[in-house]
């Protein structure tokens, strides 16, 4: 296991997985206080659909699924924030014509293959220097965000139309969380895959909302589950030969299990 | 002396200004021409059947809304382009309809109405603190600083909320139904917390009311409203008037009467 561990490849998805724990669970915290939890699920279909374009095209899926992701990010908030379409409306829609894109796209490129498969289920120990990189700039992204913006993005959370009256630019912290969580799926696709991106925006911040007994606690518990399903899922992967992605889902769950029981032995 | 007092506070600084305002829902008109000012020290009642537009004019006076016609101004500005809402506070209605298991504890409720402090700044983080006391001492829940928000009952979470909406020291505090499920004794203490406010810290109160009772409690003015405004002025003179009585008689009239 050290031998491993003095790896780069190992190093590098030990470190892009941390600062992407870092990233999913402070957005997710806020995500699923504003009934937006399956904002991840819905994105990650567009960016499946991003993916297959870059594949069909042959270029950059990666920089594509962006654009792409980020475009329907912003275009979700329109439809919530001018055209009064329900969140989840809007995210069924989104992400339903997502998914049908990527399959037609992904059809017509012919590339039902490992590189699609990649983005699917998450090549962590695939990761390039680039990309570590690119997940170091958006976990200082969001961290910055959430640092200088913390009470007015809790206001927001709390109850949106008193911080709304109170001269929270409700809509404009809407619209950051939505791309800051766009980037994360495009991101996440490369560590967990696809299918498993929205778990880990979900699960370790829903553990730290049940676990916290305030709000600061709430957040810093999401962080602490992030990091340890992510990095632990890794080691635990590679010293069993089990698949990554689905190793950091599950551990993430056994966190959000061990939460739960250690509150109604408290209760 | 009280009434002297609210007489000089009514000659003061005019805080909103409502002028000549329409809005619609659609093609619903809910509000018709409305004006009328609200000026430092007043204590004023917007009154109304249900469909009067009082929930609207609240929302059109603190920018949640925007006016199909007229204007609307805070502090002699325009309202739109006043970004430092300090000065104001406010408790919606149905406040209290929060997500129950939202893990805030009361003293960062509160705290969600200040500015944050710099955390290598003891001293302000200090005077924050003081504040949050004070503020919750006022409504009575001094107490309850650490508790979790969802674990209070319903009459404790509104005076939480109360205490969030004048931690930083408003000017006019703008309150709509903010008793509705709230038993009656808690009723009469929150309107007299409302009153000491109002004559103890000089904070103007806008209170959208259905409870016609609060009329002879602590108010200074009322506004009743059907779509446009059927009354504006003191509130001796609105028990007088036949707006009063066409409320108490159940507002039949009022609610019949649409635009």
């Amino acid at each position: 296991m050290i031998e491993l561990l003095a790896m780069g490849f190992i190093q590098r998805a030990l470190l892009a997985g941390l600062l992407l724990g870092v990233a999913c669970a402070l957005l997710g915290v806020f995500l699923i206080l504003k009934r937006d939890a399956m904002i991840g699920h819905g994105l990650a279909h567009v960016a499946f659909a991003g993916v297959a374009l870059g594949l069909w095209v042959r270029l950059l899926p990666l920089g594509l699924a962006m654009a792409v992701t980020i475009g329907s990010a912003l275009v979700l908030v329109r439809l919530k924030q001018k055209a009064g379409v329900h969140g989840d409306t809007a995210l069924g829609i989104v992400s339903s014509v997502g998914m049908a894109l990527g399959i037609l796209l992904a059809s017509l490129a012919r590339s039902f293959n490992a590189s699609l498969f990649g983005f699917l289920f998450g090549e962590i120990l695939a990761v390039a220097p680039a990309e570590v990189v690119l997940a170091g700039a958006l976990a200082l992204a969001v961290a910055v965000l959430v640092a200088v913006r913390y009470r007015p993005l809790m206001a927001m959370a709390f109850h949106p139309e008193i911080a709304k009256a109170s001269g929270v630019r409700v809509e404009r912290l809407e619209t950051a969380l939505m791309v800051l969580a766009a980037v994360t799926v495009v991101l996440g696709m490369k560590v967990v895959g696809v299918l498993l991106v929205t778990a880990l925006l979900v699960i370790p911040a829903a553990a730290g909302l049940r676990a916290g007994a305030h709000f600061r606690g709430a957040v810093l518990i999401a962080l602490g589950a992030a990091v340890f399903s992510v990095v632990g899922g890794i080691l635990t992967a590679l010293r069993f030969d089990l698949p990554v992605s689905a190793t950091i889902v599950l551990l993430s769950f056994l966190v959000f299990l061990a939460v739960l029981g250690l509150r109604r032995a408290r209760a | 002396m009280a009434a002297g007092k609210t007489e000089a506070r009514a000659a003061g600084e005019t805080l909103v200004s409502v002028q000549d305002v329409s809005f619609a829902y659609s093609e619903d008109l809910v509000l018709s021409g409305v004006s009328l000012d609200i000026q430092e020290g007043d204590f004023l009642a917007v009154l109304g059947p249900n469909g009067s537009g009082k929930t609207t004019l609240l929302k059109l006076i603190l920018g949640l809304l925007r006016p199909d016609a007229g204007r609307i101004l805070l502090k002699e500005r325009p309202a739109a382009s006043v970004t430092d809402r300090t000065f104001l506070g406010y408790v919606p209605q149905k406040a209290t309809h929060f997500d129950f298991f939202f893990p805030a504890s009361v003293r960062e409720v509160v705290a969600l109405g200040l500015a944050p402090p710099r955390p290598w700044d003891a001293a302000a983080r200090k005077r924050e603190d003081a504040a949050i006391r004070e503020s919750l001492a006022l409504v009575g829940m001094e107490d309850c600083l650490r508790r979790r928000i969802g674990s209070l009952s319903g009459g404790q979470q509104q005076r939480v909320f109360l205490a969030r909406a004048i931690v930083h020291k408003p000017r006019i505090l703008f309150l709509d139904e903010p008793t509705t499920g709230v038993d009656s004794e808690t009723v009469g203490h929150f309107y007299d917390m409302l009153g000491g406010l109002n004559r103890e810290r000089t904070i103007a109160i806008v209170l959208v009311t259905h409870d016609i009772g609060i009329v002879d409690r602590n108010v200074n003015k009322v506004a009743c409203l059907n779509r446009t405004l059927v009354y504006h002025g003191s509130h001796k003179e609105f028990c007088r008037s036949q707006a009063f009585r066409d409320l108490l008689a159940g507002g039949h009239h009022l609610v019949a009467h649409r635009h």
